[in-house]
């Protein structure tokens, strides 16, 4: 039995497939939001909640049958999918479901305070995004990873690190660790949309496949060719990747234009002094 | 103890973490996906040595029609693989692969190269079914059948082991074993080199470009 979904070179079945490892870690991440939020002053409000659950199931349905199967072992495609879900899905609905006090309470104890603050420095988050995207790309490391299911398994917490980290420094439910103002959050959003134009590119645009896992892989599609599989890959994640993030923008730009109607303008001296009293 | 002491700890174990996650990728980036077999020639699959007789057989095409493999095949690169229509792996990777290669080449090389395969499984592969089969990768692919007598035959002259049949659990169906090679037959009549499951489309495009130049 395999825990973890993995290139294994079997022909594909639709027959379900079970992946312990994974539900291992569903359960873990959410025996540490229970873990936490009993321990914080309040509950978690239903938003709250309702985000996280909807960002564990994001991380459910990335990692586990069929989604993770197809991605890690037959199409770059489903890889992609698995790439969006853990990267732009899954963290901000996992970072807007923690509430102001668990990570006031994570904040009181030092080292994970360094971590928390450390991980919300912008030019920090998006290097490090940026590097686990562009990494977790290339041919070699992928070809190489895949195969194993410690080696998949890497490349899945990078991607979700990733994510996270990459959405941390705009979305941290914490006054003490969020310092961006709200026109540098869309800008760091809005550069941190580049670097993956560079594997979508790749993608999108060779002459052949680019990965040996999915050119060499079974067939589940005959009419699909491996070139237009690692095709629909560069699309998907130039084009579907970047939703959330533009999604993201919107939010902040209109709450920030919102915020600029409620404050009133600046009244210029001379027209207190022509005012008739 | 200082107050920044833990800092400068974590900070020493992120420097040191951050460097040898950065070189383990960048190690494994390094590797090349699948080893690669050396041949003089610059060609990606193995050479053969001493290189391989082209077989002389009779079997039917697609249409019905005799197909002489030596005779229809002669003055051309030939490629030559035995599979089933029914399998769920190499079979169509393979054909995929050298039709993705030919499409990116030139009418020149294309005009050059015949690909031919040969059912292994003739108890299911009738010549409508490979045909159909194989027009999913390319039309100008030959489809070649005949009894199991007659495949024995070819795979004997190939110096190939005989065709297995394995049953799928839990199916009435059943699988093909068989050898996964492709064989390239040069102008000359012999086959140098073969290539195994695993060359990639990039590798089948070079080495038909330097096999119809007659590298």
């Amino acid at each position: 039995m395999q825990w973890w979904c993995s290139a294994t070179g079997q022909p594909w079945s639709w027959t379900w497939r079970a992946y312990p490892g994974v539900w291992l870690f569903i359960a873990l991440l959410g025996a540490w939001y229970w873990g936490a939020n009993r321990r914080a002053p309040r509950p978690p409000s239903r938003t709250e909640l309702a985000w996280f659950l909807t960002g564990l199931a994001s991380n459910w349905i990335a990692l586990d049958w069929p989604i993770g199967a197809l991605g890690a072992g037959y199409l770059a495609s489903f890889h992609t999918i698995t790439y969006i879900l853990l990267s732009f899905v899954a963290p901000p609905c996992l970072i807007l479901g923690l509430s102001e006090a668990v990570v006031r309470r994570t904040l009181e104890r030092p080292r994970w305070a360094w971590w928390l603050r450390l991980a919300a420095r912008p030019w920090l988050a998006m290097a490090a995004f940026n590097a686990i995207v562009l990494l977790t790309h290339v041919p070699g490391v992928v070809d190489t990873l895949m195969v194993s299911q410690p080696g998949a398994l890497l490349i899945d917490l990078a991607w979700l690190v990733g994510g996270l980290l990459l959405w941390w420094p705009v979305m941290a439910p914490s006054p003490e660790v969020v310092r961006l103002q709200r026109p540098m959050k869309m800008a760091y959003l809005f550069l941190s949309t580049l670097a993956p134009i560079i594997p979508s590119a790749f993608l999108t645009f060779a002459d052949y496949p680019l990965y040996a896992t999915y050119e060499l892989a079974p067939r589940i599609f005959p009419v699909l060719t491996a070139r237009q599989d690692q095709q629909v890959a560069g699309l998907l994640m130039k084009l579907v990747g970047d939703l959330p993030v533009w999604f993201g923008f919107g939010v902040i730009f209109f709450r920030w234009a919102r915020e600029g109607e409620r404050t009133p303008p600046p009244i210029h001296p001379d027209a207190i002094r022509n005012t008739p009293y | 103890m200082t107050g920044g002491e833990p800092s400068r700890r974590a900070s020493r174990r992120l420097r040191l973490a951050g460097l040898s996650a950065a070189a383990a990728l960048l190690a494994l980036g390094c590797q090349p996906a699948r080893p690669k077999v050396f041949n003089p020639d610059g060609l990606a699959g193995p050479r053969i040595d001493p290189p391989l007789p082209k077989p002389d057989f009779l079997l039917r095409d697609t249409e019905g029609r005799p197909f002489d493999f030596r005779k229809q095949t002669e003055g051309y690169i030939t490629l030559l693989f035995l599979g089933y229509t029914h399998c769920p792996d190499v079979c169509p990777v393979h054909l995929a692969n050298i039709a993705a290669a030919l499409g990116k080449l030139s009418p020149e090389v294309n005009n050059a190269v015949k690909v031919v395969f040969v059912t292994t499984d003739p108890a299911r592969d009738t010549p409508e079914v490979v045909r159909v089969w194989l027009d999913k990768f390319d039309r100008r692919f030959i489809g070649l059948v005949g009894d199991s007598v007659a495949i024995r035959g070819v795979l004997s002259q190939l110096r190939l082991g005989p065709i297995t049949r394995e049953a799928v659990p839990g199916d009435s169906t059943y699988y093909i074993g068989h050898a996964a090679i492709v064989m390239a037959f040069t102008r000359d009549n012999l086959a140098h080199v073969v290539y195994p499951f695993g060359v990639r489309q990039a590798d089948w495009a070079k080495d038909l470009e330097l096999l119809a130049k007659g590298g």
